[in-house]
Protein backbone atom coordinates (compact mmCIF):
# COMPACT_ATOMS: atom_id res chain seq x y z
CA UNK A 1 0.00 0.00 0.00
CA UNK A 2 1.53 3.29 -1.13
CA UNK A 3 0.32 6.28 0.87
CA UNK A 4 0.86 9.95 0.05
CA UNK A 5 0.85 12.17 3.15
CA UNK A 6 0.29 15.89 2.48
CA UNK A 7 0.91 18.32 5.31
CA UNK A 8 2.90 21.54 5.51
CA UNK A 9 4.02 20.59 9.02
CA UNK A 10 6.91 18.16 9.06
CA UNK A 11 6.11 17.42 12.71
CA UNK A 12 2.60 16.32 11.77
CA UNK A 13 3.86 14.17 8.88
CA UNK A 14 6.17 12.39 11.32
CA UNK A 15 3.35 11.89 13.84
CA UNK A 16 1.11 10.49 11.10
CA UNK A 17 3.79 8.03 10.02
CA UNK A 18 4.49 6.94 13.62
CA UNK A 19 0.79 6.52 14.34
CA UNK A 20 0.27 4.48 11.17
CA UNK A 21 2.96 2.09 12.38
CA UNK A 22 1.04 1.62 15.63
CA UNK A 23 -2.07 0.43 13.79
CA UNK A 24 -2.52 -3.15 12.64
CA UNK A 25 -3.18 -2.05 9.06
CA UNK A 26 0.03 -3.53 7.70
CA UNK A 27 3.00 -1.94 6.04
CA UNK A 28 2.83 1.27 4.08
CA UNK A 29 5.21 2.82 1.62
CA UNK A 30 5.07 6.49 2.53
CA UNK A 31 5.51 9.40 0.16
CA UNK A 32 5.53 12.89 1.70
CA UNK A 33 4.45 16.22 0.25
CA UNK A 34 4.64 19.55 2.07
CA UNK A 35 1.99 21.28 -0.05
CA UNK A 36 -0.90 20.72 -2.43
CA UNK A 37 1.10 21.68 -5.53
CA UNK A 38 3.86 19.26 -4.51
CA UNK A 39 1.25 16.53 -4.08
CA UNK A 40 -0.10 17.20 -7.58
CA UNK A 41 3.43 16.95 -9.00
CA UNK A 42 3.92 13.63 -7.26
CA UNK A 43 0.62 12.35 -8.64
CA UNK A 44 1.81 13.07 -12.18
CA UNK A 45 4.75 10.69 -11.89
CA UNK A 46 3.73 8.26 -9.15
CA UNK A 47 0.62 6.27 -8.37
CA UNK A 48 -0.10 6.17 -4.65
CA UNK A 49 -3.05 4.07 -3.53
CA UNK A 50 -4.34 6.66 -1.12
CA UNK A 51 -3.85 10.26 0.04
CA UNK A 52 -3.98 11.53 3.61
CA UNK A 53 -4.09 15.31 3.53
CA UNK A 54 -4.16 18.20 5.95
CA UNK A 55 -6.97 20.70 5.42
CA UNK A 56 -5.40 24.00 6.44
CA UNK A 57 -2.29 24.57 4.31
CA UNK A 58 -0.73 27.61 2.63
CA UNK A 59 -0.65 27.81 -1.19
CA UNK A 60 -3.49 25.32 -1.62
CA UNK A 61 -5.98 24.12 0.94
CA UNK A 62 -6.58 20.41 1.24
CA UNK A 63 -10.10 20.75 -0.11
CA UNK A 64 -8.76 22.51 -3.23
CA UNK A 65 -6.27 19.69 -3.68
CA UNK A 66 -9.06 17.12 -3.52
CA UNK A 67 -11.22 19.10 -5.95
CA UNK A 68 -8.34 19.41 -8.44
CA UNK A 69 -7.68 15.68 -8.23
CA UNK A 70 -11.33 14.84 -8.85
CA UNK A 71 -11.59 17.39 -11.68
CA UNK A 72 -8.69 15.58 -13.33
CA UNK A 73 -10.73 12.38 -13.21
CA UNK A 74 -8.58 10.72 -10.56
CA UNK A 75 -10.62 8.63 -8.12
CA UNK A 76 -7.79 7.87 -5.72
CA UNK A 77 -8.90 7.20 -2.14
CA UNK A 78 -8.57 10.45 -0.21
CA UNK A 79 -8.92 11.23 3.50
CA UNK A 80 -8.48 14.40 5.51
CA UNK A 81 -6.57 14.79 8.76
CA UNK A 82 -7.61 18.09 10.25
CA UNK A 83 -8.12 19.97 13.48
CA UNK A 84 -11.37 21.36 12.05
CA UNK A 85 -13.78 18.55 12.75
CA UNK A 86 -17.00 20.53 12.44
CA UNK A 87 -20.03 19.00 10.74
CA UNK A 88 -19.75 21.66 8.04
CA UNK A 89 -16.15 20.70 7.28
CA UNK A 90 -16.97 16.99 7.23
CA UNK A 91 -19.93 17.51 4.91
CA UNK A 92 -17.90 19.59 2.47
CA UNK A 93 -15.15 16.96 2.50
CA UNK A 94 -17.53 14.07 1.87
CA UNK A 95 -19.46 16.01 -0.81
CA UNK A 96 -16.15 16.68 -2.58
CA UNK A 97 -15.25 13.01 -2.66
CA UNK A 98 -13.28 12.37 0.52
CA UNK A 99 -13.69 9.00 2.18
CA UNK A 100 -13.31 10.28 5.73
CA UNK A 101 -12.22 13.10 8.00
CA UNK A 102 -9.89 12.20 10.86
CA UNK A 103 -9.85 14.89 13.51
CA UNK A 104 -6.62 16.02 15.19
CA UNK A 105 -5.59 15.13 17.79
CA UNK A 106 -5.93 11.45 16.89
CA UNK A 107 -4.83 8.10 18.22
CA UNK A 108 -3.81 4.88 16.51
CA UNK A 109 -7.28 3.53 17.32
CA UNK A 110 -9.13 6.49 15.81
CA UNK A 111 -6.87 6.34 12.75
CA UNK A 112 -7.48 2.63 12.33
CA UNK A 113 -11.23 3.14 12.70
CA UNK A 114 -11.41 5.49 9.71
CA UNK A 115 -8.77 3.81 7.53
CA UNK A 116 -9.80 0.18 7.92
CA UNK A 117 -13.14 0.41 6.07
CA UNK A 118 -11.50 2.37 3.25
CA UNK A 119 -8.63 -0.08 2.84
CA UNK A 120 -10.68 -3.26 3.07
CA UNK B 1 -23.88 29.17 31.69
CA UNK B 2 -21.43 29.85 28.90
CA UNK B 3 -22.43 32.72 26.64
CA UNK B 4 -22.91 32.11 22.97
CA UNK B 5 -19.60 32.80 21.32
CA UNK B 6 -21.26 33.63 18.04
CA UNK B 7 -23.20 36.52 19.55
CA UNK B 8 -21.25 39.67 18.56
CA UNK B 9 -22.54 41.42 21.67
CA UNK B 10 -20.73 38.86 23.73
CA UNK B 11 -17.43 39.20 21.92
CA UNK B 12 -15.71 40.07 25.18
CA UNK B 13 -17.05 37.08 27.10
CA UNK B 14 -15.23 33.75 27.32
CA UNK B 15 -16.14 31.76 24.22
CA UNK B 16 -15.67 28.31 25.67
CA UNK B 17 -15.81 26.96 29.20
CA UNK B 18 -12.47 26.41 30.90
CA UNK B 19 -13.01 22.68 31.40
CA UNK B 20 -13.47 22.24 27.65
CA UNK B 21 -10.25 24.16 26.93
CA UNK B 22 -8.46 22.04 29.57
CA UNK B 23 -9.69 18.87 27.87
CA UNK B 24 -8.54 20.10 24.44
CA UNK B 25 -5.03 20.83 25.69
CA UNK B 26 -4.84 17.56 27.61
CA UNK B 27 -6.02 15.57 24.56
CA UNK B 28 -3.42 17.29 22.40
CA UNK B 29 -0.64 16.52 24.88
CA UNK B 30 -1.81 12.95 25.49
CA UNK B 31 -1.99 11.99 21.84
CA UNK B 32 0.43 14.21 19.92
CA UNK B 33 3.10 14.97 22.51
CA UNK B 34 2.91 12.16 25.05
CA UNK B 35 3.62 14.33 28.08
CA UNK B 36 1.42 14.91 31.14
CA UNK B 37 0.00 18.41 31.48
CA UNK B 38 -2.22 20.04 34.08
CA UNK B 39 -4.09 23.33 34.30
CA UNK B 40 -2.84 25.70 36.98
CA UNK B 41 -3.74 29.11 38.29
CA UNK B 42 -1.97 32.34 37.36
CA UNK B 43 -0.40 32.53 40.83
CA UNK B 44 1.33 29.17 40.25
CA UNK B 45 2.86 30.21 36.94
CA UNK B 46 6.45 31.38 36.99
CA UNK B 47 7.13 31.57 33.28
CA UNK B 48 9.56 34.27 32.35
CA UNK B 49 10.30 36.13 29.17
CA UNK B 50 11.95 33.44 27.08
CA UNK B 51 8.91 32.08 25.28
CA UNK B 52 7.94 30.71 21.88
CA UNK B 53 4.62 31.81 20.50
CA UNK B 54 2.27 30.78 17.73
CA UNK B 55 -1.16 31.96 16.78
CA UNK B 56 -4.01 31.32 14.39
CA UNK B 57 -6.87 33.63 13.55
CA UNK B 58 -10.46 32.43 13.46
CA UNK B 59 -12.59 34.68 11.25
CA UNK B 60 -16.31 34.55 10.60
CA UNK B 61 -19.41 34.40 12.76
CA UNK B 62 -16.99 34.51 15.67
CA UNK B 63 -13.52 36.00 15.31
CA UNK B 64 -10.51 35.70 17.57
CA UNK B 65 -6.81 35.12 17.74
CA UNK B 66 -5.94 31.83 19.39
CA UNK B 67 -2.42 32.10 20.79
CA UNK B 68 -0.21 29.39 22.23
CA UNK B 69 2.74 30.62 24.28
CA UNK B 70 5.18 28.12 25.74
CA UNK B 71 8.37 28.58 27.66
CA UNK B 72 11.29 27.80 25.40
CA UNK B 73 12.12 24.66 27.40
CA UNK B 74 8.58 23.33 27.00
CA UNK B 75 8.45 24.26 23.32
CA UNK B 76 11.67 22.28 22.90
CA UNK B 77 10.17 19.31 24.77
CA UNK B 78 7.07 19.46 22.54
CA UNK B 79 9.21 19.53 19.40
CA UNK B 80 11.43 16.69 20.66
CA UNK B 81 8.36 14.57 21.30
CA UNK B 82 6.77 15.35 17.95
CA UNK B 83 9.97 14.78 15.96
CA UNK B 84 11.23 11.97 18.21
CA UNK B 85 14.58 13.72 18.59
CA UNK B 86 16.85 14.66 21.50
CA UNK B 87 17.00 18.32 22.56
CA UNK B 88 20.55 18.59 21.26
CA UNK B 89 19.38 17.51 17.80
CA UNK B 90 16.30 19.69 17.48
CA UNK B 91 16.48 22.78 15.25
CA UNK B 92 14.88 26.18 15.61
CA UNK B 93 12.67 25.49 12.58
CA UNK B 94 11.48 22.25 14.15
CA UNK B 95 10.57 24.02 17.40
CA UNK B 96 8.59 26.62 15.46
CA UNK B 97 6.93 23.93 13.33
CA UNK B 98 5.84 22.04 16.45
CA UNK B 99 4.49 25.06 18.30
CA UNK B 100 2.75 26.22 15.12
CA UNK B 101 1.02 22.87 14.84
CA UNK B 102 -0.06 23.20 18.48
CA UNK B 103 -1.82 26.47 17.63
CA UNK B 104 -3.28 24.94 14.46
CA UNK B 105 -4.76 21.98 16.32
CA UNK B 106 -6.03 23.92 19.33
CA UNK B 107 -7.34 26.75 17.14
CA UNK B 108 -9.13 24.27 14.90
CA UNK B 109 -10.63 22.47 17.89
CA UNK B 110 -11.82 25.79 19.33
CA UNK B 111 -13.29 26.82 15.97
CA UNK B 112 -15.21 23.55 15.80
CA UNK B 113 -16.43 23.92 19.38
CA UNK B 114 -17.66 27.47 18.81
CA UNK B 115 -19.53 26.48 15.65
CA UNK B 116 -20.93 28.82 13.04
CA UNK B 117 -19.21 29.63 9.78
CA UNK B 118 -15.57 30.51 10.38
CA UNK B 119 -12.24 30.31 8.59
CA UNK B 120 -8.99 29.29 10.24
CA UNK B 121 -5.76 30.99 9.21
CA UNK B 122 -2.37 29.39 8.72
CA UNK B 123 -0.35 29.50 11.99
CA UNK B 124 2.05 32.38 12.60
CA UNK B 125 5.06 31.57 14.73
CA UNK B 126 7.73 33.63 16.37
CA UNK B 127 9.95 34.23 19.30
CA UNK B 128 8.59 37.01 21.44
CA UNK B 129 8.97 38.24 24.94
CA UNK B 130 5.92 37.28 26.92
CA UNK B 131 3.57 40.16 27.65
CA UNK B 132 0.61 40.12 29.98
CA UNK B 133 -2.59 39.44 28.09
CA UNK B 134 -5.87 41.31 28.29
CA UNK B 135 -7.67 38.30 26.87
CA UNK B 136 -8.83 34.93 28.22
CA UNK B 137 -5.91 32.87 29.34
CA UNK B 138 -5.65 29.30 30.53
CA UNK B 139 -2.31 28.29 32.02
CA UNK B 140 -0.84 24.79 32.08
CA UNK B 141 2.21 23.14 33.62
CA UNK B 142 4.17 20.34 31.99
CA UNK B 143 7.62 19.16 33.12
CA UNK B 144 7.75 22.19 35.47
CA UNK B 145 7.43 24.42 32.42
CA UNK B 146 4.46 26.50 31.32
CA UNK B 147 2.08 26.88 28.41
CA UNK B 148 -0.57 29.54 27.99
CA UNK B 149 -3.59 29.20 25.75
CA UNK B 150 -4.84 32.69 25.05
CA UNK B 151 -8.04 33.64 23.25
CA UNK B 152 -8.27 37.23 22.07
CA UNK B 153 -11.78 37.81 20.66
CA UNK B 154 -12.04 40.29 17.81
CA UNK B 155 -15.26 42.30 17.68
CA UNK B 156 -17.11 41.69 14.42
Amino acid sequence: MKLLIVDDSKAMRMILIRTLKKTSLGDFTIIEAASGPEALEILEKDSPDMILSDWNMPEMKGIELLQKIREAGNNIRFGFVTSEGSDETKQLALDSGAAFVLTKPFTADSMQAVLEPVLS
Amino acid sequence: MVPSATDPQLANDPPIASDILHRMVKDFFDTMVGLPIEPISESDATDGCDCVQSSVRVSGDWSAHVVVTATRALATDIACAMFDLRPSNISEDEILDAIGEAANILGGNIKSEVGGTCELSIPRVGLFEYEDSDAFTEIFRCNDQFLRLIIRPIAN
